[in-house]
C-alpha cells in the first residue's frame, strides 16, 4: 500500500515540527510515506472566504499530486473535511472521488495500525477536538449528540501512561478560529478563544493538545498574548514522545 | 391575478420534487407507574399534582380563600359574568401526557375559551384512566382529525415568562397557579 | 451599512454583558441537552421531522389549498398576501372594517419582518405586544434580538428603568419576579380592553385547516378568547400536513428552544369563537422564490426554536442586534441572504463554521453547509470586501504553482521574524493574539535537506 502524507501549508510553514513529528510516529509503526513535494494547499482558505473558484488551482493540484496514493494521510481533520466535503465542487473525475475517500486524518489513520512503542505523559491534558474533526467527520459525538464524545483523539490519549483528559465545563465549544474568521471578527474570535482557554485553565489543564494546528496557533497566539504559560502540542508530537 | 393565485403558482413553479411523507410513530406503551411519573412532570413544568378520589377537599384545602369560584365539572357553558376577577376555574381535563405533563382541554369543557387563562388559579381535574405516554399517543386518542373542536388546549403548568434575565417567574400573564387533581380509576 | 463584525465588536466591548450573555444562553443550550437526552429516539424524532417537513414543502400548494378549503369551512376568513405591504394592508384593512383601534399582539417573527408595528401605528392604531419579552423590547423602542427570548439582550436593572418609566415601579426596582409582577397588571388590562388580537402561528394544519400556537406566559390565549376578532399570520411554511404531524413537532419544539417539554400552552385553534371573528393571514413575502433555490430551500423546514442561536458561539458573544436582520443567529444568516444578498452580505461569514447548528437544530437543517454556499453566493455576486476578493486571488495564484509557494511561504516567515511588535499589533491577527513563532525552515526544506525528497 501506497501512503503519501499531506502536510497543510501553514504547518509546512510555521510548524514543521509537527509534520516531522507526524513522519516520525507514522515510521515508527511501520509505515513507510512519501512527502510529494509538489503539494501546496487543499483549497480551503479560499472556498470558506467564499472564493470556490480561486481554491480549484490549489485542489486541482491537490489531485494531480495524491491521486497515485492508496492512501493521504494529513495530521489536519480541517484540511480532510475540506478534502472529502467540498471537492465536490470539483468535476467528479475518477481521481477526484478516489482522494476524496482516500484522504484520512492522522489520529484516524493511527487507529488503523498496531500501537506505537508505550509513552510516559504525566500531564493534565486539555483535549481540543476541532470542529471540522468533531462534526464534519464525526470524528466524536458532539455535546449536541451524546453525553459521551469519544473520539480518535481520546483513544490515543488514554494508551498515554500518567495522562489525565480533564473535564471541561463546555467539552467541545468552538475555539474562535474559523479560518479567515479570525481575521474577518478578531474582536469576537478572540473572545471564544480566551473563553476556551479559561474553560482549561479552571479545570487544571498543563498542556492544551488538538489534532488540529490552526486551533491551536489560535489559542498559542492568545496564551502568549496573556502572558501565562500553558503549551500547546499536536497530538503526533505527543506520541513521537516530545514533551511541553 | 390575485396574490393568492400568484403565490400558488410560485410554489407549483418552484417547488421540489415530490418527496415520500413519513409514518408516525403510534406512541410509547404506558409505563406501569404512569400516574406518579405524570404527577412528577406536572410538579416539574411548575404546577402543582394531588392523586385522590376527593376532590372537592383537594380544592378547598389548597385554595380556601378563593372566592370567586367557577366550576366546569358538569359541562355546562359559562354564563356567570365578567371574565375579570376570577380566583379559581375547575376544569375537566380530557387526556394526560406522561413525558411532558401536558392535559387536553377541549373547548366544550371550557365553557368558555378565555376561562383557562383569565382565571387567578386553575384546577385540571384528570381521571388516571385517562393518561397517555407520549405526544403521539396524545393524538392518536384524541383523533382530532375526526372531531375537531373548534377550540383546544395542551396546558402543561402555570403561566410562566422568563423573559427577565432568564429568570423564571410563574404566573405572568396567566394563572399564577396550576393544580392537577388525579382521580384514581 | 453596520457590518456584522463591527456590529458584534461594538457589543463585545462590554465584555461583562458580553459574558453574561453567553453563559445566559449556553445554559438554555445545557438545558436542552438535558432534555433531549431524556427522550432515547431523539436523533429518529429529528429525521422524521425533516422528513415531514420535506414532504410538505414538495406538495406546498397543495397543502395550501387543502388548508385554505378546510379554514372556509371552519368559517375563517381567509387572506392571502404576496409581500409585506400587502400583509400590512389586510390587517389594517380588517383592523378598519370594524373600527377596531387597540390591537394587543402575541410573539410574531413574521409581524416583526413585515415591520406590522410602526405600519399600524402609523395609521392610528394602538398597538400592544402582549410577550412580557417584545413588551420590554418594544417600550424600549428596540427590536427582539432572539427569536424565543426577545429582550435576552437586557439586563434587569435596563428592564427596571424601562419600567420605571412606564408602569411606575421604583426606579432601583431589578427583581425579575416583582419586575414581570408590574408588567402583569398594565399588560391583562391591554389584553380585556383591546378590539381585536393578532397572533403568529407555529404550525398551520392543512387536514383541519386549524393553527396551533405555542406560548409561556397564555398571553396569546388571553388575547384571542378575549377580543372580538383573531387575526393569526403565517408564513406559506409553516404547514404540516397532518394534525398527527403535531406530535412530532411539539415533542421536538419546547425542547429545543428552552428546554421544556413542551411549552405551557400549546392551543389548537380552529374555528372563530362565537361571537367573533377569525382571520387567517397567509404571507409569501419572498418564501415562495426561496422554494425555488434547491441549494437553500431546506432552510424554509425552520421551526423558529431559536436553537442554532443558543448554540452559536458567535451570536452569543455578539448579540442577536449585530445581525441586523429580523431573524438572528445561524438560522437568520442563511434567511437573510435570499431577502437582500447586499445588505445581509457578512452574515455567512458571522460563523466559523464549527456545526452546532447543524447538530442542534430540531428539523436537521444542514446550517453550515448552507452557511458555506452563501459565501460562493456572496463571493461570485462581487460582495466581498475588496481586500478580501484581492487576497484570496493572490493566494488561489499562489497555492496553484509549487515554486510560488515555496518562494511565498519563505518570504512570510521572513516577514514573521522581522515584523516589529507595534505593527504587528495593527493587523487582525495581531491586535488580539501574537503571531506564529516562525521557523528557519519549513517542512519541506528540511524533508528535502535531509535527503528524503
Amino acid at each position: 500500500m501506497s501512503v503519501a502524507l499531506f502536510i497543510p501549508c501553514y504547518v509546512d510553514q510555521l510548524y514543521p515540527q509537527v509534520a516531522r513529528a507526524t513522519l516520525a510516529v507514522l515510521a515508527a509503526r511501520g509505515v513507510t510515506v512519501e512527502y510529494p513535494l509538489a503539494q501546496t494547499c487543499c483549497g480551503q482558505p479560499m472556498a470558506n472566504a467564499g472564493c470556490e473558484g480561486d481554491a480549484h488551482a490549489a485542489a486541482r493540484r491537490f489531485v494531480r499530486t495524491f491521486a497515485g496514493y492508496d492512501t493521504i494521510v494529513a495530521p489536519s481533520g480541517s484540511c480532510v473535511h475540506y478534502v472529502r466535503h467540498h471537492f465536490d465542487a470539483l468535476p467528479q473525475t475518477s481521481q477526484v472521488q478516489h482522494v476524496r475517500n482516500a484522504t484520512v486524518e492522522l489520529s484516524e489513520f493511527l487507529l488503523t495500525l498496531p500501537e506505537g512503542p508505550p509513552i510516559d505523559f504525566p500531564y493534565r491534558v486539555g483535549v481540543h477536538v476541532g470542529c471540522h474533526a468533531l462534526r464534519g467527520l464525526r470524528q466524536a459525538v458532539s455535546s449536541e449528540l451524546g453525553p459521551t464524545p469519544g473520539g480518535a483523539l481520546r483513544t490515543l490519549l488514554a494508551t498515554l501512561r500518567g495522562a489525565e483528559v480533564v473535564a471541561l465545563d463546555r467539552p467541545d465549544e468552538c475555539c474562535g478560529f474559523g479560518g479567515t474568521f479570525a481575521v474577518d471578527e478578531p474582536a469576537i474570535s478572540a473572545r471564544m478563544g480566551s473563553d476556551r482557554i479559561a474553560d482549561h485553565r479552571r479545570h487544571g489543564a498543563q498542556v492544551l493538545v488538538s489534532g488540529d494546528m490552526s486551533c491551536l496557533m489560535h489559542l498559542d497566539g492568545i496564551v502568549r498574548r496573556q502572558g501565562a504559560p500553558l503549551p500547546v502540542m499536536h497530538i503526533a508530537q505527543i506520541l513521537n514522545g516530545e514533551r511541553p | 391575478m390575485s396574490s393568492r393565485q400568484e403565490i400558488l403558482d410560485a410554489v407549483r413553479r418552484n417547488r421540489p420534487d415530490a418527496r415520500p411523507l413519513p409514518d408516525l410513530p403510534t406512541g410509547a406503551a404506558l409505563p406501569h407507574d404512569a400516574v406518579e411519573r405524570f404527577a412528577a412532570m406536572v410538579r416539574e413544568v411548575g404546577g402543582e399534582a394531588v392523586i385522590t378520589g376527593d376532590v372537592s377537599t383537594a380544592i378547598h384545602n389548597r385554595y380556601p380563600e378563593a372566592r370567586r369560584v367557577i366550576s366546569m365539572m358538569d359541562g355546562a357553558p359559562f354564563t356567570a359574568g365578567s371574565l375579570d376577577g376570577i380566583d379559581l376555574v375547575i376544569i375537566r381535563g380530557e387526556l394526560g401526557v406522561v413525558e411532558n405533563g401536558a392535559i387536553w382541554v377541549a373547548e366544550s369543557a371550557m365553557g368558555h375559551r378565555a376561562l383557562p387563562f383569565v382565571t387567578m388559579h386553575l384546577v385540571l381535574v384528570l381521571r388516571a384512566t385517562d393518561l397517555v405516554a407520549d405526544m403521539h399517543g396524545a393524538y392518536a386518542a384524541l383523533g382530532l382529525e375526526r372531531r375537531t373542536p373548534g377550540f383546544g388546549v395542551f396546558i402543561s403548568g402555570p403561566s410562566k415568562t422568563a423573559d427577565i434575565e432568564r429568570a423564571l417567574v410563574i404566573g405572568a400573564q396567566g394563572p399564577r397557579s396550576l393544580m392537577v387533581v388525579i382521580t384514581p380509576p | 451599512m453596520t457590518t456584522h463584525p463591527e456590529a458584534a465588536e461594538a457589543f463585545a466591548q462590554d465584555a461583562e454583558r458580553t459574558a453574561w450573555h453567553d453563559q445566559a444562553l449556553w445554559f438554555v443550550r445545557a438545558k436542552r441537552d438535558q432534555v433531549t437526552r431524556a427522550i432515547p429516539e431523539w436523533e429518529a424524532l429529528r429525521t422524521l421531522a425533516s422528513g415531514i417537513k420535506a414532504h410538505t414543502l414538495s406538495r406546498l400548494d397543495e397543502y395550501l389549498e387543502q388548508f385554505e378549503r378546510n379554514a372556509l369551512a371552519n368559517g375563517v376568513v381567509v387572506h392571502w398576501a404576496a409581500d409585506a405591504d400587502e400583509h400590512n394592508r389586510i390587517v389594517l384593512g380588517i383592523l378598519r372594517d370594524r373600527g377596531a383601534t387597540r390591537l394587543v399582539k402575541s410573539k410574531s417573527m413574521l409581524t416583526e419582518e413585515c415591520h406590522l408595528n410602526p405600519y399600524l401605528e402609523a395609521h392610528g392604531i394602538t398597538v400592544v405586544d402582549s410577550d412580557l419579552g417584545e413588551r420590554i423590547v418594544q417600550l424600549g423602542r428596540e427590536a427582539p434580538s432572539h427569536i424565543v427570548m426577545p429582550a435576552i439582550h437586557k439586563r434587569k436593572a435596563e428592564v427596571g428603568a424601562l419600567f420605571a418609566e412606564h408602569f411606575g415601579t421604583s426606579p432601583d426596582e431589578d427583581d425579575p419576579g416583582r419586575l414581570a409582577d408590574a408588567a402583569r397588571g398594565p399588560l391583562r388590562s391591554a389584553l380585556f380592553g383591546a378590539d381585536a388580537a393578532l397572533t403568529g402561528v407555529n404550525f398551520g394544519v392543512a387536514e383541519t385547516g386549524g393553527i396551533v400556537v405555542c406560548t409561556n406566559e397564555g398571553n396569546a390565549d388571553l388575547g384571542v378568547h378575549l377580543a372580538p376578532i383573531h387575526i393569526a399570520c403565517m408564513g406559506i411554511e409553516k404547514l404540516v400536513p397532518r394534525v398527527a404531524d403535531l406530535g412530532v413537532f411539539l415533542r421536538l419544539l419546547a425542547r429545543s428552544a428552552t428546554g421544556q417539554p413542551i411549552t405551557a400552552y400549546s392551543s389548537h385553534v380552529v374555528t372563530p369563537r362565537a361571537p367573533g371573528q377569525l382571520h387567517f393571514v397567509i404571507v409569501d413575502n419572498g418564501r415562495s422564490e426561496h422554494l425555488g433555490r434547491p441549494e437553500f430551500r431546506e432552510a424554509l423546514a425552520c421551526i423558529r426554536c431559536g436553537a442554532c442561536l443558543n448554540t452559536c458561539p458567535v451570536y452569543r458573544r455578539s448579540g442577536g442586534h449585530s445581525y441586523g436582520s429580523t431573524i438572528p443567529g445561524p438560522i437568520g444568516a442563511i434567511l437573510s441572504p435570499g431577502v437582500d444578498l447586499a445588505k445581509h452580505a457578512s452574515l455567512p461569514f458571522a460563523s466559523t463554521l464549527c456545526g452546532s447548528c447543524g447538530d442542534v437544530c430540531p428539523v436537521k437543517i444542514d446550517i453550515p453547509q448552507q452557511l458555506y454556499r452563501w459565501r460562493q453566493m456572496v463571493g461570485r455576486a462581487g460582495l466581498l470586501p475588496a481586500k478580501k476578493r484581492l487576497t484570496m486571488t493572490l493566494l488561489g495564484g499562489v497555492f496553484g504553482s509549487r515554486a510560488w509557494y515555496e518562494w511565498c511561504g519563505r518570504m512570510a516567515r521572513v516577514a514573521l521574524r522581522v515584523v516589529p511588535g507595534w505593527l504587528a499589533r495593527r493587523t487582525a491577527w495581531g491586535r488580539e493574539r501574537e503571531l506564529p513563532v516562525a521557523p528557519k525552515e519549513s517542512f519541506r526544506e528540511w524533508y528535502q535537506r535531509s535527503g528524503r525528497g
